[in-house]
């Protein structure tokens, strides 16, 4: 079956790796002899006052040693020369008095006794192995500077513990230190770590608690009872088409999402059971989901369908995989950005490069001042990042930088974004440079249509011309028409198709795929020096860290730390700091971001409420006034000139059917009459979003325009309703926001994290309109700023939207607000 | 190929003389216990290596010679596993005592 089929990308250290700090620099290391122990130490001191080696000889009371068989001795085991005492502690070189040989000497008796003083041997010259509470330098060496600043940074006390733990299981592990019991919170994330061990042995739980919640949802969120309409797809393969029903706190379905279909059977079918690849989502919600194997699917059917989700481990490992090569992998990314990561006081860097004349790119709009001035300082810097707020040429700024890493000669570039839309996006902008750029999907999606489909891997091998092709195109339709190959022409097929990846993928200047996509198998003999990381501030670090370790050198990440983060689903990871991106945590370290002023998308009343509160003011406006009025919309903005207004609602908030979120009656028949109004005077669907933090707002406003609206259904339908999360990273020209939260007790939820508000804020071009009760919202901080700015602008309102009157309903005290 | 400067921590005075005091009793009980059971066994007299004069530092094929430091002494290194007897390339630091009194030979023979 076509599955993404990892192979095991874990990295391990070497036998013969330091158990406590990973250093396996065969010159450095020697093995503990003593019977049950077998271990390899090496020569350096760390963060302890003896060396590795020695301490643990101490501790464990353990005395002989052997060195390696790669070190310039060879594999030597160091015992006396004359009587073959091997304790460490008594030995030591001697020269003979001529001819430049040496022996190793036992202090007690070989070198004690007075028989021997006359011999041919300098006994006065005995210079013992161990000093300075290490080995001699010279004959175990001791690792660079470099090496042990990249190793593990273990400390004395973790040294005591580990020899402790290995007198009663001497194959205890330092994580085994660290491993918390099954009760314990798990160990939230640092600002700073002393090492890469340290880091993944904080990330690596937090994953592991998400990945165990997001299975455990996705296995208890089947759906039964539900109605299937069946159609056939373009490649013939089987289609079916069904709504399915969501919760606030369910996952959002999304394309790529695998599900499986079931029918207990009846009278006249025996059960049945596929598995399949969300396609598409209509603006509905309606999932079409393409069958896997489509044959004998009972089409005659439509009611008592079981929907299931399949759960994939696939993100989860690559995450863990890609900690675990950061950690002992030392050509994994260069040692600054190594110690970056960490947190590591580094020296400033700067890049040697040859700066072009233009920083712009062919088949790119021209760079405004503030982007030029991204794009020169991030060329010259091993780490940087760009904080794009919204509107500001995020996208085509990135594509800049790309351009001009690739001109520099470093190999290919790697461009990555946790979401399959912004690599989608910026993989169609860096291809308008005239750049060879692929885009690299997951396996499960190369059936979804995307907008680069002809950058796409899989679209071309099915196009590309070699020699092999006709063959491949050949085995290729026999699949599609089959279904499957017989085994030895899929071998065939298999061998074919991989040739022809790699040829593409070898010969592309630009490779673009999701941040978990950087760990397809199809990427692992594939070195990147140069990382571009888009909307990195809504990926986890661990996810971040999967595109680095291919060999990252130069690093741009792109974001808005003002926005949306990424969403964790498991409240003890996020509250543990899993949902803090790698953007943020480098910016509590002193990093400064390089940020985008212009914004190129709102009308400049619209821009000036985020701008203020979220961007210190500093955003200026790309546009004006006159580009952003539209003078043939005829709707009644309180204020002509100001295409805003906040609309008081009194309504009561009540929950929904499900039980589970809530609705707001009154916004929800506003919200109608609004879209209406905007429907009438000629908008375009498309041009208008209804935001609501709420799905039963949602639904509730679906049903209702469609039971109500008094013009063609289908206009209603091409509205987009959803919610605040899924409009970030993208525009429309009118904003519709029911905030439907109205009790006096209670919190307001979802609209309490700022972030989320200044998403929903920044997403209109040329107006927005917010509905919700100032009583309730005035008392959270930001929202009383908000209603302050509406009032100041003499756009807070109340009455029939045909009759809107000035509002004088008054505003409670803000009171601090505790998450 | 690039270098990354990075600061340091430093270890505490009290872990330090910690260990010191555990070595050096780890060494004194070595000694201790091979006092009183020598004298039994062990052939006493140390005889010359045989047949590695043949040879001459510099010239035996084990061990890298890359790795010679800058001022470094080649010594050959005897070991011997039962009857089996072995020479292997030590380079030594010239600052190492070994090398100081061997050189230090090498002087006193030039005068002689
Ligand atoms: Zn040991
Ligand atoms: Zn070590
Ligand atoms: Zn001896």
């Amino acid at each position: 079956p076509e599955d993404d089929g990892d192979y095991d990308t874990r990295k391990d250290l070497p036998e013969y790796a330091c158990k406590y700090c990973g250093i396996h620099n065969a010159a450095c290391v020697v093995r503990c002899n003593a019977p049950n122990c077998k271990k390899w130490f090496c020569n350096s001191r760390g963060n302890t006052s003896g060396s590795h080696i020695i301490s643990h000889l101490v501790r464990a009371k353990h005395k002989e040693v052997s060195l390696h068989k790669d070190s310039p001795l060879g594999e030597t085991m160091l015992e006396c020369y004359n009587c073959g005492c091997r304790n460490v502690f008594l030995l030591g070189f001697i020269a003979a008095k001529s001819d430049s040989v040496v022996v190793l000497l036992c202090r007690e008796p070989c070198l004690s006794v007075n028989s021997l003083k006359d011999m041919n041997w300098d006994l006065a010259q005995w210079e013992p192995l161990v000093s300075d509470r290490c080995f001699l330098q010279w004959l175990v060496k001791v690792p660079s500077d470099q090496e042990q600043l990249r190793a593990r940074q273990i400390s004395a006390q973790q040294i005591n513990k580990i020899e402790e733990l290995w007198k009663t299981n001497p194959e205890a592990s330092l994580e085994d230190l660290e491993k918390p019991g099954v009760d314990d919170e798990p160990q939230p994330v640092a600002l700073r770590y002393e090492d890469a061990y340290q880091y993944q042995n904080v990330f690596g739980p937090l994953i592991k608690l998400e990945a165990e919640y997001d299975k455990y949802m996705k296995e208890t969120q089947s759906k039964d009872s539900i109605t299937v309409r069946w159609d056939t797809g373009l490649n013939k393969k089987r289609v079916a088409y069904f709504l399915f029903p969501k919760e606030d706190n369910d996952l959002r379905l999304v394309a790529g999402d695998e599900l499986r279909l079931r029918h207990p059977g009846d009278s006249s079918h025996s059960s049945w059971t596929s598995v399949g690849h969300v396609v598409r989502l209509t603006p509905q919600e309606e999932v079409a989901l393409e069958l896997r194997n489509g044959q004998g699917a009972p089409t005659d059917l439509t009611h008592g369908f079981t929907v299931e989700f399949v759960w994939k481990a696939t993100s989860f490992e690559r995450m863990q995989a890609a900690m675990r090569t950061f950690a002992v992998d030392e050509t994994s990314v260069s040692s600054y950005i190594y110690h970056r990561i960490l947190g590591h006081e580094v020296e400033e860097q700067q890049m040697k490069v040859a700066l072009p004349k233009r920083f712009g790119a062919p088949g790119l709009p021209e760079l405004n001042h503030s982007q030029v001035q991204a794009v020169k300082t991030i060329l010259q810097q091993p780490v940087s990042l760009i904080q794009g707020p919204p509107g500001t040429g995020k996208t085509v700024t990135s594509a800049a930088i790309v351009f001009n890493l690739a001109r520099m000669g470093q190999g290919q570039v790697l461009v990555c974004a946790p979401s399959n839309v912004a690599v989608d996006q910026l993989a169609e902008k860096i291809s308008a440079t005239n750049l060879k750029v692929v885009r690299l999907s997951a396996k499960s999606r190369e059936a979804i249509l995307s907008p680069v489909e002809h950058l796409t891997l899989h679209y071309q091998v099915r196009h590309l011309a070699t020699d092999d092709k006709n063959e491949l195109v050949k085995l290729q339709m026999l699949k599609d028409e089959q279904g499957e190959l017989s085994s030895a022409d899929e071998k065939k097929y298999k061998a074919l198709k991989r040739n022809n990846e790699r040829e593409i993928l070898q010969n592309a200047d630009v490779i673009c795929t999701t941040c978990v996509g950087a760990g397809d198998p199809r990427l692992s003999n594939f070195r990147f020096r140069q990382v571009l990381i888009d909307e990195s501030t809504q990926a986890t670090e661990p996810e971040s860290l999967i595109p680095l370790v291919l060999g990252a050198k130069q690093l741009v990440l792109v974001g808005d730390h003002c926005q949306l983060g990424p969403v964790i689903m498991c409240k003890k990871a996020a509250k543990a700091g899993l949902a803090q991106s790698l953007f943020e945590r480098l910016i509590l370290l002193g990093v400064k971001p390089v940020r985008l002023q212009v914004q190129y998308r709102m009308h400049p009343n619209l821009s000036e409420f985020p701008s203020n509160c979220f961007y210190e003011g500093t955003l200026q406006n790309g546009v004006t006034w006159s580009d952003r009025m539209q003078t043939a919309v005829d709707f009644p903005w309180p204020i002509a000139t100001k295409p805003m207004f906040f609309y008081v609602q009194m309504g009561q908030e009540e929950i929904s059917a499900s039980g589970t979120s809530y609705l707001n009656r009154t916004e929800a028949a506003n919200v109608e009459k609004i879209v209406t109004t905007f429907l009438k005077s000629g908008v375009n669907p498309s041009q208008i979003g209804v935001i609501t933090p709420y799905e039963g707002q949602r639904a509730f406003v679906v049903s209702l325009m469609a039971r109500v609206g008094p013009l063609k259904q289908q206009l209603y339908k091409d509205i987009e309703v959803a919610s605040v999360d899924s409009f970030q990273g993208r525009e429309k020209d009118f904003i519709v926001l029911s905030c439907v939260r109205s009790n006096e007790h209670q919190g307001i939820g979802f609209l309490n994290d700022p972030r989320r508000l200044n998403v929903a804020l920044t997403r209109a071009r040329y107006g927005v309109i917010v509905l919700g009760n100032p009583k309730v919202l005035s008392r959270q901080p930001l929202w009383n700023a908000l209603l302050c700015h509406y009032k100041e602008h003499e756009v807070l309102v109340e009455g029939p939207l045909n009759n809107l009157k000035q509002s004088m309903v008054q505003f409670q005290k803000p009171r601090r607000v505790v998450n | 190929d690039e270098y990354v400067r990075v600061r340091q921590r430093a270890v505490s005075a009290e872990e330090e003389a910690e260990f010191d005091k555990e070595l050096r009793a780890m060494v004194q009980e070595s000694v201790e216990a091979r006092k009183f059971e020598v004298r039994k066994g062990a052939a006493l007299e140390l005889a010359m290596p045989i047949n590695i004069g043949a040879q001459k530092p510099g010239e035996t094929t084990a061990g890298p010679e890359a790795d010679a430091p800058a001022g470094g002494k080649a010594f050959r290194l005897v070991t011997r596993r039962g009857a089996k007897q072995q020479t292997r390339e030590l380079i030594v630091p010239a600052s190492s005592r070994l090398a100081i009194s061997s050189r230090k030979k090498d002087d006193a023979e030039r005068e002689e």
